[in-house]
């Protein structure tokens, strides 16, 4: 069953990869025919990874089989059915949206090419979670970046677009070489490409290029998930790609950095030293700061969102660091409830994030623009998009009783279990993980009061957002989707978190008692007492107390309710221009945070004879991030001087390429003979 | 069946407790502050009749505002309301206490700030923009405070849950450095929150310094009463937090009646207390210019984080 259905995702990506070219000057069919594989697909996806998820043996099929690198075959075993689940719902949400979108965004355009790549990109993410050979996780990780780069650029008329697609290409190009050599390294080892091989290998692996292994997966894996410092091509890229795509990418592609970091620590190079935890760790929650940071002085709609990304990452990355440091000292239920939180967030963030981006989308479809700075007042004029991008902005901001919520709220009780950890210091450094994502949620949500106030409410800053009109029904049904599941998997977390509890016992040796996860609440045995949490009450109370409330206070006789001017101090008439704006919103967190931001601002004021009475004033800002400045600037320097150096011996003359090419014969001649 | 009738009982009556006592703290906190500038002040009812007369209003709503603005109300009532429910006020272990631990109780109160926060950008009013603005930095400023605070309280505990902390304080009994540290910070973090002075002034409508006040201008009639019955039991659930965690006596450890009722004797006087020392220090201490708030925050984290340091180091 499991394995038909597995068959049925290939089966259907591939067709929706070759089909579309077959129409690829009618874009009234193209289009379609490509979005309605890929739905078969996600489909298909859902089904083989919930039967895999439930089921007890790990399901494999076989492509074809090479005598050389050994048999190519994808197999769902937990962790790579948990991706496939993540994968596949957020693909089939997106596939519904993706068609109207497409139609109005490609234009004259054909969009066969696009449709293909779209195909070929869901296929290859499907593959890279589910491959069980290291030779061919590089081919098919190869295979993700190329069709992504692609996806990205679509629009490569626009010189960001490019830049940010090159500058993509570059960073995950060097990402991939971290990558090459860890997966080599282990394979040299095992003797093997498999993973199996790996895994049966890993007890004699010696320390030292244990480490090296480590590092170099984590440099890689983590440039592909966006963790500070690696994270520079996200902002650029995601916003770059057409909006389902940045979805798709934010939501679901920089996941398999996170996949592929998770099956190399726990599946390839257990037992795990605990300072590998803390390195993550603290990645993390600079990630998790700096991320949430930036995006609060972003005012691009979808660079705000992206940024958003590197937030999350850096939320699911603690999970993981903290699953390592907990396994590392044997606390088995410590670093299973970690994991599962990592991996609790990691869905949830696919779902928030896919919906929010789809609803970036939404409004750059019907304003043409995603500077949230020209809108304003898009709630009556797009009332579902609305509503819809506020259930995304509550469960980003973890705000009861959506997913996210849920998952922020077990990767807390996670970081309680440091109590457990002998060592003060250590303790201490795990413990500061509390004000760190505390601190990211309470900035998270004031992102998102700006975001969806500035964009959603009051009234329209310009001619475009006055003339928005609500998108078509796909696009709505693709955003409700993801929507209500941002309702679904927080009210019904009980009954959902068993799923990557269980993905995360097939890491550790040695049962462990698992929490009780009844419908109604959450109760997590901890290392003296218990947390409970039922965020089913809580949404119905809160249900149950509104409507009381609102019957309640309407009992008291017939009072009218009528609609007046906004109170504007005597001036005639509130114009769009006196609201407040998003850089006026996030000033003063901008001027407290002032050391991380160094924020520069130009102010020009041009007055005749009174400063007080100026003709005009022209007011510039901007931040350029501190590492990208300290870190980056400084690398391309050196690097953009040493190749200067290098052309002294590319000189042009044939005589002189003939002389390189005489001199190399002799030394290896040389170098034979001996 | 009657141990389930008097849990039930319990629970009905914490509830109600909260929600009628609310509004009596904040008419204390008036009358405290009425006598430090000479004045007689309005009566102890006062708080009641006010969400009376404004339940009877007609409420007019600006042009602009859509139906955020219309639900805000009872969001932010329900979503406090349920927060405080939660909370143990005169009895440790409460039956409502199974819906939550603190970390809900906290995103709880941040759920109804998140609509406080985009009802104030709804009307197009830049009164409201500001107070979201202001509103939104010294909460996000602040939670890292109440968090590590929590975590401080719950690693003792070895438990999140509200009534898991009480009883741990209940057990320590004498006073520990950690608790001394962070009792300030709490209390900070509580005058911050609820918007009072020196962060913020209840009792202002000048344009300038409004922070809370200028997110909610816009509102009349039975949603202003509303959102002042929650800012009420805001405060009287942040007031409840910290006399039961730092003051545990007279908490009811039983089910049985009398207990029950020297334990609503207890809060009462323990809230009152602390409402009333609160008032006293917002009349004898200036309001903080918007950028010194971080400041007085940046101390309340460090008492925090000094709390931490000395739990976990075991000196304390």
């Amino acid at each position: 069953m499991t394995e038909a259905f597995f068959v049925v995702v290939l089966v259907a990506y591939l067709i929706g990869t070759v089909l579309p070219l077959v129409f690829y000057s009618n874009n009234r069919i193209n289009i379609p025919i490509a979005h309605a594989f890929a739905l078969i697909a996600s489909g298909a996806g859902i089904i083989a990874s919930v039967l895999a998820l439930t089921g007890a043996t790990a399901v494999t099929v076989t492509i074809f089989p090479s005598p050389v690198f050994g048999a190519t075959s994808l197999s769902l075993d937990g962790l790579s059915a948990f991706f496939l689940l993540t994968i596949s719902l957020v693909s089939l949400a997106v596939s519904i949206y993706a068609t109207p979108y497409m139609v109005k965004t490609a234009g004259k355009r054909s969009a066969a090419g696009f449709g293909a790549l779209y195909n070929l990109f869901l296929l290859s993410l499907v593959m890279v979670v589910t491959v069980d050979n290291a030779f061919y996780f590089v081919v098919f990780w190869e295979l993700m970046t190329l069709t992504s780069y692609f996806l990205v650029v679509f629009d490569y008329k626009k010189i960001q677009t490019a830049r940010a697609g090159f500058q993509y290409l570059v960073m995950t190009h060097v990402g991939t070489a971290f990558i090459l050599f860890s997966l080599i390294a282990l394979s040299v080892h095992a003797g093997g490409f498999s993973f199996a091989g790996f895994k049966a290998a890993q007890a004699s692996l010696p320390m030292g290029l244990k480490n090296a292994i480590f590092i170099s997966a984590l440099l890689g894996f983590s440039t592909k998930a966006g963790l500070v410092p690696l994270h520079v091509w996200l902002p650029r890229a995601h916003p770059a790609a057409p909006s389902h795509v940045s979805a798709l990418m934010s939501g679901v592609m920089i996941k398999t950095g996170i996949y592929g970091l998770i099956r190399v620590l726990f599946d390839f190079l257990s037992p795990t030293p605990w300072w590998w935890g803390l390195l993550i760790l603290i990645l993390a929650m600079v990630s998790a700061i700096l991320g949430v940071m930036y995006a609060l002085m972003e005012h691009d709609i979808k660079r705000l969102l992206a940024f958003h990304s590197v937030e999350n990452v850096g939320i699911i990355m603690m999970g993981v660091g903290l699953a390592v440091i907990f396994s590392s000292f044997g606390f088995v239920p410590a670093a299973l409830l970690s994991l599962t939180a990592a991996l609790f967030h990691l869905i949830n963030h696919a779902i928030f994030k896919g919906l929010l981006f789809l609803g970036a989308g939404s409004i750059q479809y019907s304003t043409g623009t995603k500077n949230i700075e020209e809108l304003g007042g898009l709630i009556k004029r797009m009332p579902t998009t609305a509503a819809l991008f506020l259930i995304g902005s509550l469960a980003i901001s973890a705000i009861p009783p959506f997913n996210g919520f849920a998952s922020e709220w077990l990767t807390f009780q996670s970081i309680l279990q440091a109590n457990l950890i002998g060592d003060v210091s250590l303790q201490l450094i795990v413990l500061l993980a509390v004000p760190a994502l505390a601190l990211t949620g309470g900035l998270a949500a004031t992102c998102f009061v700006k975001a969806f106030g500035i964009t959603f409410l009051s009234l329209p800053r310009s001619e475009r957002a006055a003339n928005a009109k609500e998108v078509p029904v796909p696009m709505l049904v693709g955003m409700a989707i993801l929507g209500l599941l941002c309702l679904a998997l927080g009210v019904g977390s009980p009954v959902f978190i068993p799923i990557p509890w269980h993905v995360a016992t097939s890491f550790f040796n040695g049962a462990s008692e698992m929490p009780s996860f009844n419908p109604l609440l959450l109760r997590l045995p901890n290392s003296q007492g218990h947390a409970s949490m039922s965020l089913l009450l809580v949404a119905a109370l809160l249900a149950v107390v509104s409507l009381a409330s609102v019957v309640l206070t309407g009992l008291r006789g017939k009072r009218s309710v009528t609609t007046g001017p906004t109170w504007d101090c005597g001036i005639p008439e509130v114009t769009p221009r006196m609201q407040y704006s998003a850089a006026a919103f996030t000033r003063p967190l901008k001027i407290v945070f002032s050391a991380i931001y160094q924020p520069r601002r130009q102010v020009e004021v041009e007055s005749e004879a009174s400063p007080y009475f100026p003709l005009s004033i022209s007011y510039e800002s901007s931040l350029y991030p501190v590492f990208e400045r300290q870190l980056y600037r400084r690398f391309i320097n050196t690097l953009v001087r040493m190749a200067r150096r290098a052309r002294m011996i590319q000189a042009g003359n044939i005589n002189l390429y003939l002389a390189y090419i005489f001199a190399t014969l002799v030394i290896l001649l040389v170098f034979v003979w001996r | 069946m009657e141990f389930l009738a008097q849990k039930i009982a319990i629970g009905i009556g914490q509830a109600l407790f909260v929600l009628l006592s609310a509004p009596l703290f904040t008419s204390l906190m008036k009358k405290v502050k009425a006598h430090f500038q000479c004045r007689f002040g309005p009566g102890l009812l006062q708080g009641y009749y006010d969400i009376w007369k404004l339940l009877k209003k007609d409420a007019v709503i600006s042009e602009h505002a859509s139906w955020v603005f219309k639900t805000t109300p009872y969001v932010v009532f329900s979503a406090t309301f349920i927060a405080a429910v939660i909370v143990p006020s005169f009895a440790v272990v409460l039956p409502t206490a199974g819906i939550g631990d603190a970390i809900i109780v906290i995103y709880l109160l941040g759920l109804a700030r998140f609509f406080t926060a985009i009802a104030g950008l709804d009307t197009g009013s830049s009164f409201g923009g500001m107070g979201s603005s202001r509103e939104m930095m010294i909460s996000s400023l602040a939670e890292p405070v109440t968090m590590t605070g929590l975590f401080v309280l719950a690693a003792a505990a070895g438990s999140t849950d509200f009534g898991g902390i009480i009883t741990k304080s209940l057990v320590t009994g004498h006073v520990q450095p950690a608790y001394l540290l962070l009792f300030p910070a709490f209390l900070i973090i509580a005058v911050a929150e609820t918007g009072r002075v020196p962060v913020d002034n209840p009792a202002t409508h000048l344009e300038l310094t409004m922070v809370h006040e200028a997110m909610i201008l816009e509102y009349t009639g039975r949603h202003l009463a509303l959102i002042e019955w929650a800012g009420a039991l805001k405060l009287t659930l942040l007031l409840t937090i910290i006399a039961n965690v730092f003051f545990p006596w007279g908490i009811a450890e039983s089910m049985a009646w009398p207990a029950v009722m020297v334990g609503i004797f207890a809060i009462t006087a323990k809230v009152g207390l602390l409402a009333i020392g609160i008032a006293a220090m917002e009349s004898m201490i200036a309001k903080l210019r918007l950028f010194r708030v971080p400041e007085l925050i940046g101390g309340a984290f460090v008492l925090a984080m000094l709390a931490l340091i000395i739990r976990t180091t075991g000196i304390g």
